[in-house]
């Protein structure tokens, strides 16, 4: 018997010392996996009017990240510069430049990305039938105006008059020299539609340039997923209208881009009645046929034209529009709040 | 042979409580870990009301089931109800939930207020 106890007490401090040893095991894996899916994120509110946040999921030691903010500060200033219709900066020309010299004759030497901007949203005003036009902007100026001042509609003939010079085939291109010019002095470019789009599509392509496999970008809603999530995939939110607390519908995505327009983000009330930012080339006013369209698609400045043309457009033929096109799906949240997808939509859904 | 064996008896109790201290602390430090991000989730009749951040401070008023309606505040990564319409305020006296997977229900007005980890929240929003 004694014998026994004197065993079993011998055999208590090399026990509780593994337990220890377990104990700490498990600590300190618990440990290395929460750092693992710590990721880097980068946040600013100074680009394009919004916030712009960029969660990468690859393992980046101190000095990787401070260069990936580096990196991330430095691209997306210059988007945002030459993609500016409001201010002039020193040493490049951007929309702002092409408005400026609208009618004068001169060609504008633009940098590339600019350049094709404009390029690919002449392209998309073929495809998405005229629905998004950057041509638009005498007549989304006008509604910028009474928007601010918050008290009014603009007049109809007002708008009608801005229209007058609103077409994106005046809008010349030059490939060869990479000039642009407005044919007449009445016209400017609106980039409002388009810009943010490609901004987080480049924005993407430059985070790949410097060895990131797996990061989402959202530049103001404007989604562009990298590669995935851990080997999982990205869940995103596509916001309910009426409250953006909770998210109406969420997506699983992996290396595609999302894309939302909705009247809910600007807009002004008159007479109790709801005028979004959004304005129908046709109409010339807010478009009502629903409340946001979202397009999720490999393309971010793509997804971004084809939700602000969706968004102009009814439901029916929006559908026909993108059944007609490869890897493009869309998703509708319609004023009475109910949700349609295109044919292919529910693949995304998580 | 009585005094050796009080001593392993001794030793007995001595790793129990240390094992048991050891698996407080490892289920407070995960209940810890998994509450990082963590969000507090309303749900009224079934339905989610709202979402919001553990770490933000606010009072939300929550209109609950039959007109009635209850105050959730969010303070110091806590959360409580402050004030309720229904009559046995066992929600109010509640104590204040602070972790992963914590419930504070109010029954006559439907409520539920839940704190779900963060690790199955959004990655991204787009609007």
């Amino acid at each position: 018997m004694k014998g026994n106890n004197a065993r079993y007490a011998k055999l208590i401090i090399p026990a509780a010392l593994l337990l220890a040893v377990v104990f700490l095991i498990i600590y300190v894996v618990s440990g290395i996996r929460s750092t693992n899916s710590g990721k880097y994120k980068y946040e600013s509110y100074d680009y394009f009017d919004t916030i712009t946040e960029i969660a990468i999921y690859d393992k980046l030691s101190k000095a990787e990240e401070e260069k990936m903010r580096e990196l991330i500060d430095e691209r997306l200033t210059y988007y945002h510069r030459i993609f500016d219709i409001y201010h002039n900066y020193d040493g490049i020309n951007n929309a702002k430049t092409i408005n400026d010299n609208a009618g004068n004759g001169e060609p504008i030497e633009v940098p590339e990305e600019l350049y094709n901007l404009i390029q690919a949203s002449q392209v998309m005003y073929n495809q998405l039938g005229g629905k998004v036009n950057i041509a638009l902007g005498p007549v989304t100026s006008i509604w910028q105006r009474y928007r601010e001042e918050g008290k009014r509609l603009p007049k109809v003939t007002e708008l009608v008059h801005g229209a007058k010079n609103t077409s994106i085939f005046q809008v010349l291109a030059d490939e060869k020299n990479k000039t642009v010019r407005l044919a007449d002095a009445e016209m400017s470019i609106d980039l409002g539609s388009i810009a943010k789009g490609y901004a987080a599509q480049l924005i993407a392509g430059d985070l790949i340039d410097n060895g990131i496999d797996n990061a989402l970008i959202s530049l103001g809603g404007n989604i562009v997923a990298v590669g995935d999530k851990n080997g999982e995939y990205y869940s995103v939110g596509i916001e309910d209208p009426e409250n953006a607390n909770t998210p109406k519908v969420v997506l699983n995505v992996s290396n595609i881009s999302v894309v939302t327009s909705g009247d809910y983000q600007r807009y002004y009330e008159v007479n109790g009645k709801r005028y979004c930012h959004i304005i129908d080339p046709d109409t010339l006013f807010p478009a009502e046929y629903c409340r946001s369209v979202t397009v999720v698609c490999p393309s971010s400045l793509t997804a971004d034209a084809l939700a602000t043309a969706l968004f102009n457009m009814d439901y029916e033929s929006g559908y026909r529009l993108v059944f007609g096109m490869d890897n493009v799906e869309a998703m509708w949240i319609m004023q009475d709040g109910t949700v349609k997808y295109s044919n292919k939509f529910e693949q995304y859904l998580k | 042979m009585e005094k050796q064996k009080l001593k392993n008896d001794l030793v007995l109790i001595i790793v129990v409580i240390i094992v048991a201290l050891a698996a407080l602390l490892l289920i407070n430090l995960y209940k810890r870990a998994t509450t990082k991000d963590a969000y507090v989730v309303i749900e009224v009749d079934g339905e989610e009301f709202g979402r919001y951040p553990l770490t933000e401070d606010m009072e939300i008023n929550v209109p609950t089931y039959n007109d009635g309606s209850n105050t959730v505040v969010i303070k110091n990564n806590a959360v409580s109800v402050s004030e309720a319409s229904c009559p046995d305020k066992i929600c109010v006296n509640h104590k204040e939930i602070m972790y992963n997977g914590e419930t504070i229900i109010c029954l006559p007005n439907r409520m539920t207020v839940t704190i779900v980890s963060g690790e199955d929240t959004l990655d991204g929003k787009t609007y």
